[in-house]
C-alpha cells in the first residue's frame, strides 16, 4: 500500500497541482504591480471601517453637539470633534464612517446585480448568436446610447415625485443604478462566449449531451471568470462616484443618513468659513476610488495579461 | 400608459416637445435658448482635453517607464477617481472663495455664470468659462492621455516607423508626422463613446457653476418634476450621442481606408 503513495502524490501530475501553480503565477504578477496590493489593503481596512463602524463611531452620526454648536460648523479639533462638525453639528469623522458603509454598500450590491444581469445576458447572446444575440445587442446598444447619469436623474426623480424624497432609499438608489449599468459587462462577456463556444472543450461538453445551461454556466462560465471580475472591480469604481454625485445633487441617498456624496451638497454653501466640511468627504471618496482603481489595474495585469 | 408614450413620441417626430412648466415655453424652446452656452462649454472643453490629453500621452509614450511617464500616468488615475463634483468644489475654493497668491500675483477666477454684466466682454466671458472647462476636461485629460499613450506605443513598434527611422529622420519628424497620424485615428471613436457621460459631465459642471446651459436646465426641471423637459432633454441628447457615433464611424472609415464596411 504504502509504496504506491508516492506515485499518486506526484505534484505536477494532478490538475489540483495544475491549479495551484498558475495561482501562484498570478499571485506574483499581481505582486509585481507595486501599487496594486496597496489598493488592495487600503480598500480592505475601508471595508473593515463600514462593516465595524459602530463600533469604531467616536459619536452618533445624528446626534446634533447642541453644548458646542452654534450654528457654524465646528473646527477639527473643537470639542472633542477629531474633524470637526457638519453645518448641523453633527461629527464628521462618524459621518464619515457611516458615509463609507453607505456608499461601499450601495457599490457592491448594485455591481453584483449588474454582473448578474450583464453575464447572464452576455453569455445567452455569445452562446446563442443569431437573432438572440442581436436582439439583446440592440437592447444594450439603447441603454448605452442615453447618458447614464441625466437617466439615473429621471428614474430618482420619477420614484421622488411618485411618492416622496425619503423613498428615495437604500434598496431604489441600488436597484435603479444596478439595472442600468450592465451593458458593459454584458458586451464584455459576450465577447469571451464568443470565443469560448468554439474551443475543444466546449464541442466536447456538447458531444457528451449536456444541456445548454450546464454548458454555459458549469463549462464555459468559469473560464469568463478573469475579465468579469476585474470589470466588477472598476465598476465598484464607478458606482461609488454615481452614487456620490445622484446623492450630491439631491438625488441620491437622503439625509439624515450620512453619505460621502450627500455631506458634500450643503457644503459648498460653508466652504469660506468650513472648508473642513467640503475637503474629507471628497477625500474619502477619492482614496477609496483610487484604490480600487489601481486594484483592478493591478488584477487585470495578473489575471489577464492579453487583455490591455 | 404607453398610448401616453405613444402619443408623445408621436408628437415628438413632428418637433413638438411638449410644454416645460418650470419654464413657461415650449420645452423645445427652452432647450434651443440653453444650448450655445452649453455647446460652448462642451466644445472648449474637449479642445482642452483633446490637446492636453494628446500631448501628454505622447509625451509619455516616447519616453516610456520614464519618471515623466509614472507621473502622467499617476496623474490620469487620479483624475479618473477624482468626483467632478468635488473636484469643482475644491477649484472654487482654491481660485474663488478666497483667490490665492502666489509669486506676487493674486489668482481668484470667477466660480458662477456666464458673465459679469450683459454687454458682451470677451475678456470677461472667457474668464468664466476657465473654471467649468477644467472641471469637465478633467475626466477625458486622465483617460485620453492613457490611451494615446497605448495607441502610440503601438504604432512605434510597426514597420513603417522603422522604415522611417532607417531613412534617419529625426525622431521629432518621425512622430509628427508619421506616427501621430495613425495613432490619432482610434481617438475618434473613443471621442465619440465619451460623449454620454460627457453630457452627464455637463450637468454636474454646470449646476455647480451656476452655468446657464441645458445641464442646469436640466437640473432645474428635475427639482421642479417638470417631466416634459426631462424626457425631451433625454431624447435629445441621446439623438445626438447616436448622431455622433455615426459620424465616427464613417469618419474612422475616411481616415482609416483599411476599414470597409460592407
Amino acid at each position: 500500500m504504502a509504496t504506491t503513495l508516492p506515485a499518486q502524490t506526484q505534484p505536477a501530475a494532478t490538475p489540483d497541482a495544475d491549479f495551484h501553480e498558475s495561482r501562484n503565477r498570478i499571485w506574483r504578477r499581481f505582486r509585481k504591480h507595486r501599487i496594486a496590493p496597496i489598493g488592495g489593503v487600503i480598500l480592505i481596512l475601508m471595508c473593515l471601517v463600514a462593516i465595524f463602524a459602530n463600533v469604531i463611531t467616536p459619536a452618533d452620526p445624528n446626534y446634533i453637539d447642541q453644548a458646542h454648536w452654534n450654528g457654524y460648523p465646528l473646527a477639527p479639533g473643537v470639542a472633542g470633534h477629531l474633524l470637526g462638525t457638519d453645518e448641523n453639528g453633527r461629527d464628521l469623522l462618524a459621518r464619515l464612517i457611516f458615509g463609507a458603509r453607505i456608499s461601499l454598500t450601495v457599490a457592491v450590491v448594485s455591481v453584483m446585480l449588474q454582473i448578474a444581469i450583464g453575464t447572464v445576458l452576455g453569455a445567452i447572446s455569445g452562446y446563442y448568436g443569431g437573432w438572440v444575440d442581436f436582439t439583446i445587442m440592440r437592447i444594450t446598444d439603447v441603454v448605452l446610447s442615453i447618458p447614464l447619469l441625466p437617466l439615473l436623474l429621471v428614474l430618482t426623480a420619477i420614484v421622488a415625485a411618485t411618492s416622496n424624497k425619503a423613498s428615495l432609499n437604500f434598496l431604489s438608489i441600488v436597484l435603479i443604478i444596478g439595472l442600468l449599468s450592465w451593458p458593459g459587462v454584458a458586451r464584455i462577456v459576450r465577447a469571451s462566449f464568443l470565443s469560448l463556444r468554439e474551443r475543444e472543450f466546449a464541442e466536447a461538453a456538447r458531444a457528451l449531451g449536456n444541456s445548454d445551461g450546464r454548458i454555459i454556466f458549469r463549462h464555459l462560465l468559469p473560464n469568463a471568470v478573469a475579465p468579469i471580475i476585474v470589470t466588477a472591480t472598476l465598476a465598484v469604481a464607478n458606482v461609488i462616484i454615481l452614487e456620490s454625485t445622484l446623492s450630491f445633487l439631491g438625488f441620491g441617498i437622503q439625509p439624515p443618513t450620512a453619505s460621502w456624496g450627500n455631506m458634500l451638497a450643503n457644503a459648498s454653501s460653508n466652504m469660506t468659513i468650513a472648508p473642513w466640511v467640503a475637503i474629507f468627504p471628497g477625500l474619502c471618496i477619492l482614496i477609496t476610488v483610487l484604490a480600487i482603481n489601481y486594484l483592478g489595474d493591478g488584477l487585470r495585469d495578473a489575471l489577464d495579461p492579453n487583455m490591455r | 400608459m404607453y398610448v401616453q408614450y405613444l402619443h408623445w413620441l408621436g408628437r415628438v417626430i413632428t418637433g413638438d416637445f411638449g410644454y416645460s412648466t418650470s419654464n413657461s415655453m415650449s420645452v423645445s424652446d427652452a432647450i434651443l435658448d440653453r444650448m450655445p452656452a452649453t455647446l460652448t462649454l462642451m466644445g472648449s472643453a474637449l479642445l482642452v482635453s483633446l490637446s492636453v490629453g494628446v500631448v501628454l500621452g505622447i509625451y509619455s509614450a516616447l519616453k516610456p517607464y520614464s519618471i515623466a511617464d509614472y507621473a502622467v500616468t499617476t496623474l490620469a488615475f487620479f483624475g479618473q477617481s477624482m468626483p467632478v463634483f468635488w473636484f469643482a468644489l475644491m477649484l472654487q475654493l482654491a481660485f474663488s472663495v478666497n483667490g490665492f497668491t502666489a509669486f506676487g500675483y493674486h489668482f481668484a477666477l470667477p466660480s458662477a455664470g456666464l458673465s459679469d454684466n450683459d454687454s458682451f466682454d470677451l475678456g470677461d466671458r472667457l474668464k468664466h468659462l476657465v473654471l467649468p472647462t477644467v472641471v469637465l476636461s478633467l475626466l477625458y485629460v486622465a483617460g485620453w492621455s492613457r490611451f494615446m499613450r497605448s495607441s502610440m506605443l503601438e504604432v512605434v513598434k510597426t514597420d513603417y516607423v522603422r522604415t522611417a527611422s532607417a531613412k534617419g529622420l529625426s525622431q521629432r519628424v518621425i512622430v509628427l508626422k508619421h506616427a501621430l497620424k495613425n495613432a490619432l485615428i482610434p481617438l475618434v471613436t473613443v471621442i465619440a463613446l465619451a460623449l454620454p457621460d460627457l453630457v452627464g459631465g455637463a450637468v454636474v459642471t454646470e449646476s455647480i457653476f451656476a452655468w446657464p446651459g441645458m445641464g442646469r436646465l436640466f437640473y432645474n426641471g428635475l427639482q421642479q418634476f417638470d417631466f416634459a423637459l426631462l424626457m425631451g432633454y433625454l431624447m435629445l441628447t441621446s439623438l445626438l450621442v447616436v448622431f455622433f457615433n455615426l459620424l465616427a464611424d464613417v469618419a474612422y472609415a475616411w481616415l482609416d481606408p483599411r476599414v470597409k464596411y460592407s
